[in-house]
């Protein structure tokens, strides 16, 4: 999913939840007298695709190593709990954790062993390349009752992302005299651990099976730009479908 | 060669080989064989005769081998032998399809005369080898027995070679007598100069051991080591003689892999880059085409002590450089490179290490090549000595293309072999686009039979040169439509094959026109642009069919020699190079005149001089001898004045009977004497 269709789909959520909101107001109560909220849930979340340039010394001379990172779907879970301050308006903090391992495609092309300046073009896909994010999301909270046991929230705020992230380094390749053509064989890859600052804003809509016990689902976009190396910078966050349970107290 | 040359050689061959084993003839002589699909009637008749004397063992296959570059093809090397014996120089190649033989082409010897049971032993012939050099046995195995042609006719021989002081000689002595016959170098040297690096990046294959680097290619098929001796002159000469092995501290050696020393970094790199020359141009498995190791020696002496060695040193260790066939590790060959002069030790002169020119390198490898093929050798009387030179000229020329930019610069690649040795640069160097520029010929009539290899050996390399290039050659006017320089590869191709796969070890310079021109036909077939263009440069250099006799005197014109002639000769003096070469038939010499003219043109000397005399002046390229074989040459320098007149001309007038009884008269052009 790119960046604007996500923020496309936090739009929608938050504007379904702003007009059910005035037809429930005039059947319920809009007050929300709970003093906090919490919630477990499990998550969905597309990255965003990035590439990287290095420039390793292989057979004396610099390779040049083009990496693709495509887009990845990280499941994760995340836990939140906030507390209400004045009247429907709460202060939270939510912390999500998302890791997948995916592939990347390379192009390369590989310094002769023998010759300056005859570079071998090669291609492949690297593997087992681990992508985690853990995102620390600091909310201010709209808690909006629609019926007694229906409740819709809007949040946002500032988040702080923690990103590692396997990046190549360097390629093998298998080759033979005269070591004029190669064909890729492996990659090398190293991990890359950067924290960086973003935002994060949302919705949420909950079930409450009981009094102080139920189900929802959220939406959420978050974002930062990390920048892992100096040739390696990526989008953190992105949109995230979840679900799970929720508390109040 | 005309179909009735070719009919006529056969016809020759196959008459005096069916009478050979039964009586051997007075009338021994070479006879070149050159039979191809052109003439199918003459090919199938060699061909059937060729497994005759295998069958009957005259003939016996020295190597069988798959052609690299054309399908389906194959090239058996024989060696001659009499009565058991092997003739040296007698050796025929055959091409073959599965269709049958395509050509084949040699040198063998007929009517051989000398018996074959020796009055030396073996031991006492390594002593006669050793003595007639000054120098100690060199070799396991005993000395050979051999048949040896020299231009005076065939002699029984044993064939060793002899350590000397400075380097190995192959040497010939007589049989019966232990009389020395012929000796020459194992050291293939040539002119150069040279010290370190242009400061060019390259890349240096090594292997990894104990903590250190040796200049040892891990990667290549073949090994390849380069050898850092240290300015150990003692150690470099025992090793090449084989008396001590070389061990580990003899490889160069760098404790970081970042190379410092630019002579060893050049070496060994340029070393692989001609393995992979071979490799990716010819199909070419390294200098036997079988990964025969590949041993280069460097430093072995130091530049600093040039100040002290003995001319003898500073010629072959410092401003030279050298392949011998028989030396190194396993006595399987080696390459030495000179140290190089520095600079003012030769008025103005830096001479760089030897491994400083690409070009140098490889067509010192180059002679591995040849030594491991059509093993062209080193005999003055011949045209193979200079043959291997020019090929060595044209394939170290060539892999500096195949590996460099064209350009005039150091570290690139131009038709001036040994460029880089000297600043200022192409001082000790051989032009083949203009071999004049360099005072060497660029035409068969300016040959000096006899004389330095290197310098004959430039009208070959101007042949090769016109092929690809085109132009017009200076002395005949002839124009040659070149390949172009972008299809270089069709007339290299050409050329290399016919070195390695279709040229006996005794070629002259007909029979490699021959070879070349058969061999662009079979790669690009016939009245292709290759051939068109190799047979149009031959023409242009004056390199063809050796039919008749001829008679040169050079140089023409030729100024007034600095060197003395002897005591009794005025000033003004020339000293002329004679030779006398004759075609397909032996020649018996009866007499020679000697006409000396003025500046007008008028005689004012004539004289007539006997075949006996003939004898006595020419033995330049030969034993003296009134009788030059078929294929060969005559050789003399002579010093002449004009009774102090300053300038004028000479002419040489020959009179011989050939091998039918016929007298046939021939003399050189009339060569100017002009003043300083």
């Amino acid at each position: 999913m790119s960046p604007t269709a996500s923020l496309r789909l936090v739009a929608a959520v938050a504007c379904t939840v702003a007009v059910l909101a005035p037809v429930s107001a005039r059947a319920q109560p809009t007050s929300w007298t709970d003093r906090g909220y919490a919630a477990v849930n499990g998550f969905y979340q597309p990255t965003v695709g990035f590439s990287d340039l290095v420039r390793p010394i292989q057979s004396a001379e610099a390779a040049q190593i083009d990496t693709s990172y495509g887009v990845n779907r990280l499941p994760g879970f995340d836990a939140g709990a906030g507390v209400r301050l004045w009247r429907n308006l709460a202060f939270g903090v939510d912390i999500g954790r998302s890791s997948k391992s995916s592939s990347a495609s390379i192009n390369a092309q590989v310094p002769h062993p023998f010759y300056f300046n005859r570079p071998r073009p090669v291609s492949g896909d690297a593997t087992g390349l681990t992508r985690s994010e853990t995102a620390i999301n600091v909310e201010a909270l709209v808690m909006l009752p629609i019926r007694p046991r229906w409740q819709a929230a809007l949040f946002g705020g500032p988040t702080w992302f923690m990103v590692d992230q396997d990046l190549v380094t360097a390629v093998t390749v298998s080759d033979t005299y005269p070591f004029d053509t190669a064909t890729f064989a492996s990659a090398a890859a190293v991990r890359q651990s950067h924290s960086a600052a973003g935002f994060n804003l949302g919705g949420d809509l909950s079930f409450l099976l009981r009094p102080h016990v139920g189900l929802g689902f959220d939406v959420r976009y978050s974002r930062a730009t990390v920048k892992l190396t100096d040739t390696a910078t990526l989008v953190a966050g992105g949109p995230h479908i979840g679900g799970g349970i929720r508390f109040r107290f | 060669m005309s179909d009735k040359l070719q009919s006529f050689c056969w016809l020759a061959l196959a008459v005096t080989m069916a009478v050979m084993p039964a009586a051997a003839s007075a009338q021994g002589r070479p006879t070149a064989l050159a039979a191809t699909r052109a003439d199918a009637d003459t090919l199938r008749a060699t061909d059937a005769l060729i497994d005759d004397l295998v069958r009957s063992r005259a003939l016996r296959v020295r190597s069988t081998d798959t052609d690299p570059l054309v399908a389906d093809r194959r090239h058996e090397r024989f060696d001659q032998f009499h009565r058991g014996v092997r003739i040296v120089g007698g050796d025929v190649t055959r091409q073959t399809t599965s269709s049958g033989t395509v050509s084949v082409f040699g040198m063998m010897h007929t009517g051989i005369d000398v018996g074959v049971d020796p009055a030396l032993s073996a031991e006492r012939a390594r002593d006669a080898i050793a003595a007639a050099v000054n120098g100690r046995w060199f070799g396991e195995r005993d000395p050979e027995l051999v048949v040896l042609p020299l231009s005076d006719g065939y002699h029984l021989a044993y064939a060793g070679q002899a350590a000397t002081s400075l380097d190995i000689r192959t040497v010939y002595v007589d049989a019966n007598s232990g009389a020395l016959l012929e000796e020459y170098s194992d050291f293939i040297s040539d002119i150069g100069s040279g010290k370190g690096a242009y400061g060019d990046d390259k890349k240096v294959s090594a292997r990894s051991a104990s903590g250190t680097f040796l200049s040892d290619d891990p990667l290549r098929p073949a090994a390849i080591t380069t050898y850092d001796m240290k300015g150990n002159l003692a150690r470099t000469m025992a090793i090449l003689n084989r008396q001590v092995n070389v061990t580990t501290s003899d490889v160069g050696a760098d404790s970081d892999n970042v190379w410092t020393d630019p002579t060893l970094v050049d070496a060994h790199v340029y070393t692989g880059w001609y393995y992979d020359y071979l490799f990716k141009r010819f199909g070419r498995r390294g200098l036997d085409g079988n990964n025969l190791r590949m041993a280069v020696f460097t430093h072995p002496v130091r530049q600093q002590d040039i100040a002290s060695a003995s001319n003898d040193v500073i010629g072959l260790y410092y401003i030279n450089a050298f392949s011998c066939g028989t030396c190194g590790p396993d006595g399987r060959g080696a390459i030495t490179l000179g140290e190089g002069a520095p600079r003012n030790f030769f008025a103005g002169i830096e001479v760089k290490p030897f491994s400083a020119a690409f070009d140098v390198v490889a067509h010192e490898l180059t002679h591995g090549v040849t030594a491991n093929s059509s093993r062209l050798n080193g005999f003055p009387f011949s045209e193979a000595g200079a043959l291997n030179e020019a090929f060595s000229d044209i394939f170290g020329v060539s892999a500096a293309f195949f590996q460099l930019p064209a350009g005039t610069a150091p570290v690139t690649a131009s038709y001036v072999q040994g460029r880089d040795l000297t600043v200022p640069a192409g001082l000790l160097s051989r032009s083949m686009a203009n071999p004049a520029s360099t005072r060497d010929p660029d035409f068969y009539g300016q040959r000096n039979i006899g004389g330095d290899p290197h310098f004959n050996g430039t009208i070959i390399t101007h042949a090769f040169y016109l092929a690809i290039e085109g132009g017009t050659n200076r002395t005949s006017g002839l124009p040659v439509t070149g390949v172009g320089a972008a299809n270089r590869e069709q007339v290299e191709k050409s050329f290399f094959r016919a070195l390695t796969a279709l040229m006996p070890s005794s070629s002259t310079f007909a029979l490699t026109r021959l070879a070349t021109i058969q061999s662009a036909r079979d790669l690009y077939g016939a009245g292709s642009a290759p051939e068109r263009a190799i047979t149009q440069a031959w023409d242009a250099v004056g390199v063809l069919e050796r039919t008749v006799p001829t008679a040169a005197l050079l140089p023409n014109p030729a100024s007034p020699s600095t060197s003395s002639c002897g005591a009794g000769v005025p000033d003004p003096h020339w000293i002329l190079g004679v030779t006398v070469s004759s075609g397909t038939s032996s020649l018996q010499i009866t007499q020679w005149t000697f006409d000396l003219f003025d500046a007008r043109g008028a005689s004012f000397d004539h004289e007539v001089l006997s075949g006996a005399q003939f004898a006595q002046f020419f033995n330049s390229c030969g034993p003296g001898s009134p009788r030059v074989l078929a294929q060969n040459d005559a050789c003399s320098a002579i010093c002449v004045n004009l009774n102090g007149q300053s300038s004028g001309s000479a002419q040489i007038g020959l009179v011989a009977i050939d091998e039918s009884g016929r007298t046939i008269t021939f003399s050189t052009p009339r060569t100017a004497m002009v003043a300083r």
